[in-house]
Order: structure tokens, then sequence, then C-alpha cells
């Protein structure tokens, strides 16, 4: 009964770390994917910015 | 000519292209600092945020990076595509109205026979060298164009006109031929139709008497009668023409003086600005009648400081003729010639002077050796108050040819024209007469008297000076040859 038991305990002990460990690999994927969704709208805007900043400083018609 | 005009080019020729360079430049700079700015984030993270801030902070950066480059790409290839596109646009749409607008300013030109011929180098050109009134740059080339289509800005910020209707003509202008030579001729009231008509002839042959009279003549009784306004082109016309007034109320003439200056001029040039005074009958541009006198000597020595490229684009020619530089005309009428006659005689032999004149013509006007001239020639006999001249080639010749030929289909310019040859025919030139027929396709005789009479015996009565220059004119130039009322 004793080795029943044991075996039991540490199949429960298993499971919750493998628990554990699917929660912190699914709360990891979620905030890479978050952060990756924000790093593209980041990164995307930044370029847009970037191009019209450079548009606004350089392209002047009227100043020859 | 330098095509690169002190003008600032238009945008969308020049500085767009530029600027489209720069600002791709510039937004690649920006995505670089951007991406170093997230590695730095990342570098700045690790080790010191949990792993949770850490992770995310580290994916947020690297797509951020990634993003930057890939995104910036392609709106960099869209922009581009829409900036260039624009600017193509544009510059098309300029290009064409400006092309427009340049082929119209040529073709009122080309239409209305404008050009521009020197009156120091004697070089023709359609347009001068303009000056900008605010700070004197010099514009080679004021057409519409890149630089701008009806104005241009100066690179001293002035904006000037470029074409025939918006005042380019107003502003002040010189020969370009001259300013590469150093000189700066400056040629006024420019943008008119201009008729060059050169008046060529041995020394003595009295050239210049005919010009004073057919001046006062234009000045006193074909413009009042014509309606016409006539004014100086410029200040040395001006001046000759007080000049020839005096001289026509004093019956004296001044020989043409070639100056020892070997930079000088060996022809004055006299230009008449002409207006129809009439109302709604207004020149649109005005007429410019040139008269070049070349000093005698050039033709008699074939040494001239310039080559008299007049002769290439002029409308007609005057030859004016001393009938008694012709030794068998003088041996007849020695006994009615005057002293002052006598002494005023041409010296030139009147073949010789046409020989080296044609040879002079076909070279400055490329005109082949076997080919004949098109400018219309008046051979002009002058002196012809002399002896018993206008008896027998002049005015009264003419009465008289008609009275004893009744039948005669010729005009009066034609009678003249058939004396004039029976003239030199009798006095032994038929070489002369062979020469004009074999160089000139269109060659008239006419015969005058440029003072009327003989030096010092009071003001000018001339007679006959106006019908060879209105004959040219009448062939260059429609409307004022029948606007002409003599």
């Amino acid at each position: 009964m004793d080795d029943a038991g044991g075996c039991i305990g540490a199949i429960l002990l298993i499971a919750l770390a493998g628990l554990v460990i699917y929660l912190f690999v699914m709360a990891i994927s979620a905030i890479a994917a978050v952060s990756a969704v924000a790093g593209c709208a980041w990164g995307g805007g930044t370029s847009v910015l970037n191009y019209a900043r450079a548009f606004k400083e350089n392209v002047k018609p009227k100043e020859m | 000519m330098a095509r690169v005009q002190p003008a600032r080019k238009s945008y969308y020729f020049g500085k767009g292209y530029a600027d489209l360079a720069n600002t791709i430049r510039n937004a690649w700079k920006r995505n670089g600092e951007s991406a170093f700015k997230y590695l730095s984030n990342i570098s700045s993270s690790k080790g010191v945020d949990g792993v949770f801030l850490f992770v995310s902070k580290l994916v947020l950066n690297i797509v951020a990076l990634l993003s930057v480059y890939i995104f910036g790409s392609i709106i960099m290839l869209i922009m581009t595509t829409l900036h260039i596109v624009l600017l193509f646009s544009v510059m098309t749409v300029i290009y064409l109205i400006f092309s427009i607008i340049w082929v119209c300013d040529r073709l009122f030109l080309a239409y209305k026979k404008i050009f521009t011929p020197c009156p120091a180098c004697k070089s023709k050109f359609l347009k001068p060298v303009y000056e900008c009134p605010g700070c004197g740059e010099l514009h080679t080339n004021l057409t519409p164009g890149s630089y701008g289509i009806i104005k241009r800005t100066c690179i001293c910020g002035r904006k000037i006109p470029t074409t025939f209707f918006n005042g380019r003509s107003r502003l002040k202008g010189y020969c370009p031929f001259c300013l590469d030579a150093g000189r700066d001729t400056a040629i006024e009231n420019q943008e008119n139709t201009p008729v060059c008509i050169p008046v060529v002839g041995a020394s003595s042959v009295g050239k210049t008497a005919f010009l004073t009279g057919f001046a006062n003549q234009l000045v006193n009784v074909v413009a009042p009668k014509s309606r016409w306004d006539v004014k100086p082109y410029n200040d040395m016309t001006r001046y000759a023409m007080e000049d020839f007034a005096r001289f026509y109320e004093s019956g004296t003439v001044v020989k043409t003086a070639r100056s020892a200056d070997p930079n000088a001029a060996s022809s004055l040039t006299y230009g008449f600005l002409l207006q129809n005074g009439r109302k709604g009958r207004r020149w649109k541009p005005g007429k410019l009648l040139y008269l070049y006198d070349i000093a005698g000597e050039v033709f008699m020595y074939d040494d001239e400081n310039e080559l008299q490229l007049q002769y290439g684009y002029s409308h007609g020619i005057v030859l004016i003729v001393d009938p008694f530089s012709i030794h068998r005309v003088y041996d007849d009428n020695e006994h009615m010639l005057s002293d002052i006659d006598k002494a005023n005689i041409s010296r030139a032999d009147t073949t010789d002077l046409l020989i080296g004149f044609i040879s002079k013509l076909k070279a400055v006007a490329h005109i082949k050796p076997a080919e004949k001239a098109k400018t219309p020639l008046a051979v002009v006999i002058n002196k012809i108050d002399s002896a018993d001249l206008r008896l027998r080639i002049g005015d009264m010749g003419v009465k008289r040819y008609r009275a004893s030929n009744a039948g005669t289909e010729l005009d009066d310019a034609g009678i003249m024209d058939l004396l004039c040859r029976k003239f030199f025919t009798d006095y032994g030139l038929t070489n002369f007469l062979n020469n004009i027929d074999l160089n000139f396709s269109n060659c008239r005789f006419f015969a005058c008297s440029a003072m009327g009479h003989e030096m010092n015996a009071g003001a000018y009565e001339p007679y006959g000076i106006m019908e060879p220059v209105k004959w040219i004119i009448e062939q260059a130039d429609k409307k004022l040859g029948n606007a002409w009322i003599d």
C-alpha cells in the first residue's frame, strides 16, 4: 500500500510540475506573442515616422 | 554658348530628385538609429529585469528591429515610387507647357521674321544675351525652359520674363558674339522685324550722300505721307541723323572715315525704327530698317576690319556706281563737269570692284561660285545731275523713252532698268553687266542723284534715291512695302 501511495504522490508531483511548466510556457508564449505584435506595430510605426520625418526635413520645393 | 543659366532651375527638373535621394538616405539613417535603440533596450534589460519582463522586452525589441527594416523597406518602396511618379508627372506637365510656349515663341519669331543683327560685328542671332535688371547677370538663353516657363528667377531672386509676350524684349541685351570677343555691344530695341540693306560701292561714289538723302527723305517725306513714326535705333543713329540733317541743309557731305583702330568696325550701321501710326494698323512688332555704310576703301583694298556678315542675311543690296569713274563716260562728258564734280569722282574701276564684291558676298553668304545670289541687287547709277545723264537714264530719260515708245508695256522702273543697262553696254561695260546677270538672280538698275546738284550748291534736292530701297523693301517685307507712300 505504501509503495502504491508513494507512486501516486510522485505522479501527482510530476503532473503538478508539468502543469507549472505548461502554464509558464503558455505565459511566456502569450507574453512573446503580445510583445511580437507590439514590436511589429512599434517597428512599423517607427519606420513610417522615420520616412515622414526624413521627407519633411528634405523635401522643400520652396527653398531653392 | 553656355547652357547653364544664372537662374534657379525648376524644382521638378533638378532639386526634386536630390530631395528624393536625401529623403531615402535620411530615412534609412533614422531606421538604423531606431534599430540601434532596440538593441540597446535588449542589452539594458539583460540581467536587470525579471524573466517575463526580459522575454517581453527581448521579443518586443527584436520584432520591432526586424519590422523597422521590413516595413521601412516596403514603405520606402511605395513612397519612393509615389514620389517619383509625382515628380515625373509634374515635370512632364511643365515640360509640355514650356515646350508649347517655346514652340510658340520660336514660331512667332520665325513668322514675324524676327532676328537680331549686331550693329558692330554684323553677326546674326535669334536672341541677344539678356541682362538681369536686378544684378546684371547675363542670361544667354532666355527662353521658356527648365528654369521657368514664362518667367525665370535669376540667382539674385529677381523674376525676369522669358517670352516675347511678357516683356523679354524690354530687357537690356548684348550681342553674344561681341561678348565672346570681349566687347559689350548693346542690342537695343530687340525683337523687331529687321530689313537689312548694305549700301556698297567704291570710295567717292556717293554712298554717304545717298544715305544722307535717304535718311532725310525717309523722315521728312515718306514717314509723314505714310503716317509712320520713325525713330533712330540707337544713339549712334541719332547723332548720325543730326549730321545728315546738317549735311542735307548745307548741301555737303563728309566722307565716311575709316578708323585707324583695327578693332573699329569698317562699316557704320544706321537703324531706323518704323511703326505704322495709323490707328488699328500698328505693326506688331515694329520694323527695323538697317542701312550699312561701308567705307569705300575696304572694297578697293580688301582689308576690312571685320567680315561684312550682313551680306549673308541682308534683304537686298544697294550697289552704287559713279558713272564718271568709267573712263569713256568721263571722256565724253568732261566738258560738262564742274571742277567740284571732277574732284569728287571715284577712281575705282567699276568692274574690278564688282568682281571683288561678288567674291566677298559669295564667301560670306556661302554661295557656290557657279550659283547665283538670290539677294535682290539694286545697281544705282548716282550723280545723274551731272552732264546730261538725267535726260539719258534718269526720270527725264524715262519720260523721253515713253514719249518715243508709246506702245511699251514696261513701267517706269522697267524703262529705267533698260536705259541703265543700255548705258553700260554703250560705254563698253558688257563685262560688268554679264557679271551681274551671272551672279544675281534678282537685279534691277536705277539712276539717281543723291544730292540733286553739285556739292555746296544749297540744300539737297535728291531724286531717284528712294526707289532702290523701296524696291528691296517691297520684296523683303510686303506689309512695309505696301504701306510706303512717297
